[in-house]
């Protein structure tokens, strides 16, 4: 693909030129031929849906380099004879574990330095929602925030070390 | 096509009920499936079972002469258990959808009908200790009588609760709750007519909520074997010499 950069500018825009027959560059900006040079500042922000057919950028083989394998151990909550049943189930996924740095934890509105914060990136096959508990090397963790970039191709967790001690029971 | 007939699929601890055969070829043979995961009731060859004692699920399993089979699920259960199969019943619920409330519940997400039994309170007033002869030896009968006040939570996203909210008041008249009570000797109280209105508490997360309270009298037993005499405490005397 060849961009032909053009000093001139319409309007206060620089033109842009590129090959002929290549009309939407992927690259997060959308370029036209001899059109306008378009940034995401001259897109109403309702112009099109987030999704994987737009220009958003996935990281997830980027991201992917990162991660290695993980094993969570997730409850499943049930109710059996009308009571609830908790029963283990092992996840296996890609993931990275990090812990929060102590500017995030600063930023925190109640912190107990003696628990573990977490954060987790992980591929969009691990699917947990908030208050949910997992096990992670021997210890329980409760989910507190889920941020679903998966359109990006990855989510994103923060665990808290679960000092109620949910385990099964 | 053979099947089994019952009046009831949920029962108390010790409770006896009666199946009976349905199509097949007579002779037919009741069992119960031997699993050690289950509570293991008996069932005699008229079809006569008589629950355990331990709480779950049996597998009543006819056989005709032909070596056709059926299976029947049988829950036993104690009684605040049996009070909400009743209303799972007769409202046609499923499952989940009718539950002990506990702080381990997982917040409601779909649009279903849900119904929370919680306690609000215990009443005791018997406790008796007797002793009765068997062949083996002797059994220590406890029981003691209580009346529990009940809170019942009708709650959904959708309209069902602020429509279904007085199916419950039926469920808990029907003949099915009569029988068993009746069966499993519990007896719910005169139910009161007032539903206390909560979704305004519950602000937009779920619409519509209701509360009412409901007595139930019900009794709990335990049997064990016991000696005649206790063992007495070795007796040590200590004299100054």
């Amino acid at each position: 693909m060849i961009i032909f950069y053009n000093t001139r500018k319409k309007n206060g825009v620089p033109i842009v030129s590129v090959d002929p027959g290549i009309e939407n560059v992927k690259m997060g900006v959308k370029y036209y031929v001899n059109g306008i040079l378009k940034t995401g500042s001259y897109s109403p922000l309702a112009a099109a849906p987030m999704g994987p057919l737009n220009n958003l950028p996935n990281l997830g083989g980027a991201i992917c380099d990162w991660f290695q394998p993980l094993v969570f151990t997730t409850i499943l909550k049930k109710i059996v004879n009308f009571k609830t049943v908790e029963m283990p189930t092992t996840i296996n996924f890609s993931g990275m574990v990090q812990p929060l740095s102590l500017e995030q934890l600063a930023n925190l509105p109640n912190v107990n330095y003696s628990w573990s914060y977490f954060m987790v990136h992980s591929c969009p096959k691990l699917q947990l929602k908030n208050d949910d508990i997992v096990g992670y090397r021997s210890k329980k963790y409760r989910i507190k925030s889920r941020n679903d970039y998966s359109d990006y191709g990855y989510m994103e967790y923060h665990m808290i070390l679960d000092y109620t001690r949910s385990d099964p029971t | 096509m053979i099947e089994i007939l019952y009046t009831t699929k949920a029962v108390g601890l010790g409770i006896q009920t009666q199946f009976s055969p349905a199509g097949g070829a007579a002779p037919y043979t009741f069992s119960v499936d031997p699993s050690p995961t289950n509570p293991q009731g008996t069932i005699n060859s008229q079809g006569l079972y008589t629950a355990s004692r331990k709480t779950g699920t049996d597998r009543i399993i006819l056989t005709d002469s032909l070596n056709a089979t059926a299976e029947l699920f049988v829950s036993v259960l104690p009684t605040l258990e049996l009070f909400c199969d009743v209303i799972r019943t007769e409202m046609g619920l499923d499952p989940d959808q009718v539950y002990i409330y506990n702080q381990k519940i997982s917040p409601i997400v779909d649009s279903r009908l849900y119904i929370a039994v919680g306690i609000n309170s215990d009443k005791y007033f018997g406790n008796t200790n007797k002793f009765e002869p068997t062949i083996a030896g002797m059994d220590e009968v406890q029981t003691v009588n209580c009346m529990s006040n009940l809170s019942l939570d009708i709650v959904s996203r959708n309209d069902d609760a602020r429509n279904r909210r007085s199916e419950i008041v039926l469920a808990l008249n029907s003949k099915y709750s009569q029988n068993q009570q009746e069966l499993n000797s519990f007896n719910i109280g005169k139910i009161p007519g007032v539903f206390t209105n909560l979704s305004k508490e519950e602000g937009a997360a779920i619409p519509f909520r209701f509360n009412i309270n409901v007595n139930v009298q019900y009794f709990e037993k335990k049997v064990r074997p016991v000696a005649y005499f206790d063992v007495f405490q070795g007796l040590e005397i200590e004299i100054n010499k």
